[in-house]
């Protein structure tokens, strides 16, 4: 048996690590999105 | 107060922006750096596994009191048991024996990884077996153990994490670490091990009862593990050397013996921490780009806000809201619903009475959290594994 499971989920931080995450994911996946575009528009130029 | 916020909105939208703005430029400037694979590191493809071909293996250090259950249990799956006693100075290699398993009594005191390794070379089992099931020498399985961990052992699968319980049997009934641990177990799998096993991003498995493929076993366990606990060393390798994905097997039931006083209790999850930030420290957690090392990094700013919440909580209460007693009775209220709902899934209908005990062992918790963290720091690896099993029941059969 090893680590963290006795760990409980209280409320707050749980939905505090949940808000931060999806925030991160979003932002991840905007970041990814708009260099794609980046690149398809170097090679529309090029 | 208004003005604060419109400078953090003005601050937080400026930051997005030079960030969207930078990663516009970097896709412009780079476009080849944009079209990389999505998924370039693939899970390994083993073949199936045939329930004759697990094995299943004990290691045990004087567990008289609990290993012939054990053993006539994992002998119910149908499955072959292994035992490798670590020196044991009790009954437990006659008793063992006399269960059905093949036993392997070592003459010296190795530790359990090491004795792990020598079973596992001395009765062949990497040669006759595709995946081996190590459980603790005070756990018992359901007879459907092997096949239900067998049905989550797809082809990208290394390693199968099976479903804990606590064993709290009538006589124990008003314990209440064991009320706690029960709880805790419930909770755990409920949502954080499902979360973790669907984006296999497991950070701990339960040494106690999982199932490995034995390719993964031919590499892990000749190592000596660095780390207090040794599954915690097998799952970061796991992932780091991308040898399997990690599940985890809800119907794959096991039974489990957990401390029943406070100073075991705090003693066996000062272990376990100690033993998990070992591995963020050894494995270098959160300094690769991966989606296990974002998990973790999600699930360590949980300990972080879990930490520092409860004092800040009580604080607010103490200070502002409706008052510091309702506001705890309003947090009781809030906990009581999820352990209404454990009650209820449990089948113990007396948990929701250790309701306060729980949330005092909850605020407990949080000085281990940071103990083990000291632990760590000053001792960040270990010369091998001990032995270190809180005081074991003896047992009769558990339902």
């Amino acid at each position: 048996m090893s680590a963290n499971q006795d760990l409980p989920l209280t409320g707050a931080s749980t939905a505090a690590v949940g808000l931060v995450g999806s925030i991160l994911l979003g932002l991840g996946a905007l970041l990814v999105t708009v260099a794609n575009w980046g690149a398809k528009t170097r090679r529309k130029l090029s | 107060m208004p003005e604060a916020f419109l400078t953090a909105s003005i601050t937080v939208s400026g930051v997005v922006l030079l960030l969207v703005v930078g990663s516009f430029g970097y896709g412009f400037l780079r476009p080849e750096a944009t079209h990389r694979p999505r998924h370039a590191v693939r899970p390994p493809r083993y073949g199936p596994v045939r329930p004759d071909q697990v094995a299943i293996l004990i290691a045990c250090r004087n567990g008289a009191a609990t290993i012939a259950e054990t053993v006539r249990a994992a002998r119910a799956t149908g499955s072959h048991v292994y035992l490798v006693s670590d020196a044991s100075t009790d009954d437990t290699v006659h008793l063992a024996a006399s269960a059905g398993a093949r036993v392997l009594p070592l003459s010296r005191n190795v530790g359990k990884p090491a004795a792990l390794h020598a079973a596992y070379e001395g009765f062949e089992l990497g040669r006759y077996y595709r995946a081996v099931a190590i459980l603790d020498d005070d756990v018992v399985v359901a007879p459907d153990f092997v096949t239900a961990a067998l049905a989550k052992l797809t082809d990208e699968v290394g390693i199968v994490v099976g479903h804990n319980v606590t064993w709290w049997p009538p006589e124990r009934r008003w314990n209440p670490w064991l009320a706690k641990r029960a709880y805790s177990y419930w909770m755990y799998q409920a949502v954080i091990r499902r979360i973790q096993s669907h984006f296999n991003v497991m950070n701990c498995i339960s040494g106690s009862n999982s199932v490995y493929r034995t390719e993964l076993l031919d590499i892990v366990l000749p190592q000596q593990p660095p780390y207090i606990v040794d599954d915690t060393y097998w799952v970061l390798e796991t992932h780091r050397r991308n040898l399997g994905r990690v599940v985890y097997a809800p119907r794959a039931l096991a039974h489990l013996q957990d401390p029943t006083t406070l100073p075991d209790w705090y003693r066996q999850n000062l272990r376990w921490m100690w033993g998990t930030f070992q591995g963020i420290i050894g494995h270098r957690v959160g300094r690769q780009v991966s989606r296990f090392d974002y998990a973790y990094g999600l699930l360590m700013l949980h300990w972080v806000l879990y930490v520092a919440g409860g004092p800040l909580t009580l604080w607010l209460l103490a200070t502002a809201g409706p008052g510091l007693l309702v506001g705890l009775l309003l947090m009781l209220a809030g906990q009581g619903v999820w352990v209404g709902i454990a009650a209820w899934r449990l089948r113990h209908p007396q948990l929701p009475l250790f309701l306060p005990v729980i949330i005092v062992a909850d605020l407990l918790y949080r000085v281990i959290l940071v103990h083990a963290l000291v632990k760590a720091v000053r001792q960040p690896t270990v010369d091998r594994c001990v032995w270190d099993s809180p005081a074991r029941i003896a047992v009769g059969a558990k339902g």
